[in-house]
């Protein structure tokens, strides 16, 4: 380069001095499952370091109280973002193929939504953190932030080193925080492992596993292990209980206190998704029409479906054993059909609304962040409903309701 | 190496300095490697003063996207020269923009970013490598020369009977792939729920592999390495199904060659099954007397083992360790086959130990 040859020629050192101030990234490795725990601590598994880290925001956040989500009274919710990936992939100098959304989760104090982003697709991607604040997309300073980590991975030893760099690694699929402690759950990439993993916070670098059989009604006379892909602790009838979803769509209840460090448990098999289909989030809410505690599991290849907790506690263990025919459909606990799908990762801002990264129903190539009204998951302007037609029907007065102008 | 890069820098800047006006007749933006800094040269200096008073009238972007967002950068005037140093080393191989929106100049400088060298990736192996695999396979791996980019396995592997035809959807699909660290070995699990037995997709459709039959399992031409270079021609690994696996792992049943006292010769292992040889290089160690562990040279193709020791063989007896997450690459593992007849899945939490003899 001519460029770096007159610097040779000049071989002057420079009296001008210039500081770079951004802000120093945190040793993330990767980005995949977020979590909050009650407060402003946001957990982010990191498979590549095999860890996950804690990092105490504090004041950090910006309260988006004042940011108008959308009009649940007319089931109307507001697009945030229009190709995210390409508005990402603009403040990170990359390419939106370079970019890869892993996960996304909300600080319920705030309302601000977070999300855990890939930067290349190769082994030395770079992981960030970004945050939506009034509209906006920002890189979340970590640096400031009180950081703690727990190993969740295998741990290399000094005598597997010998053998070279170690390959396996636990694929962290999800996080999730209840009572002061969290669950994770991840899959291997050397071994169909069944382990639970749940670890107190503030970390105390012990990790309690449990081993967990489960039935398939599927299986019917079969019983097997498998890695739990989603889960999400919810009180029934006041019994803190584990709701597990796994790769091949079963749905298992097991009863927290059952998981203690060594333990082999059983899980009570409960409902099935129906085959063909890997779930992607399960996400706890209350139905703010009827007081009604659920939570609602987006799939891949169907569209999301409620399950409600009373009809969970309540629901009998599936039949299984000798005789019992296989089921290849949703069976089981009630599973209220969601008018959502094409979601790629959901959850709540508040009592009316969620926030859903999708593929938008008119341009699939268009990944949206976009909100939706609760408790039916549903926006009017998505679906040929006849109330949206120029001259149809409007019993509900929709259209007396004046057009929205956000802020 | 930050404190290099300042030095570095610093010598940039000075030079830059002292390159005089005639040199830099119009506008253009170029890329400093070694700082990783972008460059304009050839603003009038009330441009650049407008640009430093109003740094949103200079976005730096990648090419071609559609969004008035430009990269986080910090903005630094040097003489006749305007510094940018963005907030995110530029991709190698990938070409930038940097949009200028000032009075009197309004335009786009583009600038590329060398390409690193274009090493075309190649499969460089494939396990279970054995001819006749078990119809309930579980694990694959497939290696690769390269690092590979994520996000692609779903649309880059098939697997074809020998009449030609494709298996529908044998592998599960997870939201992340599972890559090792470097992202040289990717591994495929076949998709457990055809596996299993008496599952809705196993009766239904069948298991993915049917005993008896040939496959080939093609990895696409098209599949990517982490800097973008395909694989060019398509690779394509052969292996027939044999009788399934479901026994659970007995390791009193491997044949154990034992090697003299006094020489290097390796210590093998015989298998009575495939095992998973991710798994084995981990979850399968040997101890001396002392208990410490044997180091050496670890040889498996997942029908047998060797350990080649760094020292010779001493007389007395030698401890094999097998961790009791090892599994087969059907998936079984010491405690329990992968699937097993209702409340018979037992799980073990102890290494199993065997015991090895060596004497003169």
């Amino acid at each position: 380069m001519s460029y770096s040859k007159s610097i040779l020629t000049a071989g002057v050192i420079a009296a001008v001095s210039a500081t770079v101030g951004f802000a120093q990234e945190a040793n993330l490795q990767s980005a995949g499952a977020l979590a909050f725990d009650s407060g402003d601590v946001l957990f982010v598994g990191d498979t590549k370091a095999g860890v996950v880290h804690a990092f105490d925001l504090a004041d950090a956040f910006a309260d988006q109280a004042a940011y108008q989500l959308g009009r649940a009274q007319t089931f109307e919710g507001r697009t945030i973002f229009n190709n995210l990936d390409v508005e990402i992939a603009a403040l990170l100098g990359a390419s939106a193929e370079d970019i890869v959304i892993n996960d996304m989760v909300v600080h319920k104090p705030s309302k601000q939504i977070f999300l855990s982003v890939h930067r290349g697709r190769g082994p030395d991607a770079q992981a960030v953190i970004l945050s939506v604040n009034d509209g906006e997309l920002e890189l979340v300073d970590l640096s400031s932030a009180d950081h703690s980590s727990i190993g969740v991975g295998p741990i290399p030893t000094a005598e597997r080193l010998e053998f070279g760099q170690p390959l396996n690694t636990l694929a962290i699929t999800d996080i999730d925080y209840y009572n002061g402690e969290i669950l994770v759950a991840g899959v291997s990439n050397e071994e169909f492992s069944s382990k639970l993993r749940r670890m107190a916070y503030p970390f105390t670098n012990e990790v309690s596993t449990s081993s967990i059989e489960i039935w398939h009604a599927v299986h019917a006379q079969y019983e097997t292990r498998a890695p739990i892909i989603s889960q999400s602790v919810a009180e029934l009838d006041g019994v803190p209980t584990l709701i597990a979803i796994y790769a091949c769509t079963p749905i298992v209840r097991i009863p927290l206190a059952e998981l203690t460090d060594g333990a082999e448990v059983r899980g009570t098999m409960i409902g099935k998704m129906g085959f063909g289909n890997t779930p992607l989030d399960i996400v706890p809410y209350v139905n703010a029409w009827d007081g009604s505690s659920n939570v609602v599991v987006t799939n891949t290849n169907r569209s999301a479906a409620a399950l409600n907790l009373e009809a969970v506690a309540v629901a009998e263990a599936m039949p299984h054993g000798e005789g019992v025919q296989p089921v290849f459909s949703v069976e089981g606990v009630y599973q209220f059909p969601l008018p959502l799908s094409g979601a790629m990762h959901l959850d709540t801002l508040d009592e009316n609304y969620a926030v859903v990264i999708r593929r938008s129903p008119e341009d699939t190539r268009n990944i949206q962040l976009h909100t939706l009204p609760m408790p039916f998951f549903f926006d009017r302007a998505d679906h040929v409903v006849e109330m949206n037609w120029k001259n149809g029907p409007d019993p509900f007065g929709y259209k007396s309701a004046p057009a929205l102008e956000f802020n | 190496m930050r404190r290099v890069k300042h030095l570095v820098r610093q010598a940039v800047l000075a030079a830059l300095s002292l390159v005089p006006l005639s040199a830099v007749a119009e506008v253009s933006a170029h890329f400093d490697e070694a700082s990783g800094d972008i460059v304009l040269r050839g603003l009038e200096t009330d441009q650049q003063v407008q640009i430093l008073a109003n740094p949103d009238k200079l976005r730096l972007q990648v090419m071609g996207l559609e969004t008035q967002r430009g990269m986080q950068v910090k903005l630094e005037g040097l003489g006749a020269n305007l510094i940018i140093t963005p907030r995110f080393l530029l991709l190698p191989g990938t070409d930038y923009v940097v949009r200028l929106n000032v009075e009197g100049f309004q335009d786009d400088l583009e600038l590329s970013v060398p390409a690193p060298d274009e090493t075309v990736p190649t499969l460089t192996s494939f396990s279970p490598s054995q001819s006749v695999i078990p119809a309930n396979t579980l694990r694959m791996y497939v290696h690769f020369s390269e690092p590979m980019a994520r996000g692609q396995m779903r649309d880059v592997i098939t697997l074809l009977r020998s009449d030609g035809t494709q298996v529908e959807n044998p592998f599960l699909t997870l939201g992340p792939e599972l890559w090792d660290p470097s992202q040289t070995r990717v591994t495929l699990l076949l998709d457990p729920g055809q596996i299993k037995q008496g599952v809705g997709p196993n009766v239904m459709h069948g298991a993915p592999l049917a005993s008896g039959n040939d496959y080939r399992l093609i990895v696409s031409r098209t599949m990517e390495s982490a800097t973008r270079v395909p694989l060019g021609k398509d690779a394509t690994i052969t292996f027939r199904a044999g009788h399934a696996e479901r026994r659970a792992i007995t390791p009193e049943s491997w044949q154990v060659l034992q090697p003299r006292a006094g020489s290097q010769a390796p210590i093998t292992i015989a298998f009575d099954r495939i095992m998973d040889t991710g798994a084995l290089r981990r979850l399968l160690t040997l101890k001396d007397q002392q208990g410490r562990p044997v180091t050496g040279h670890i040889q498996t193709d997942g029908g047998g083992w060797s350990l080649t020791p760094s020292q010779a063989w001493e007389v007395g007896t030698y401890f094999l360790i097998v961790a009791p997450d090892l599994e087969d690459v059907s998936g079984n593992s010491i405690g329990a086959p992968f699937d097993a007849r209702a409340g018979t899945i037992g799980n073990v939490e102890e290494p199993v130990v065997l015991k090895v003899n060596i004497s003169n």
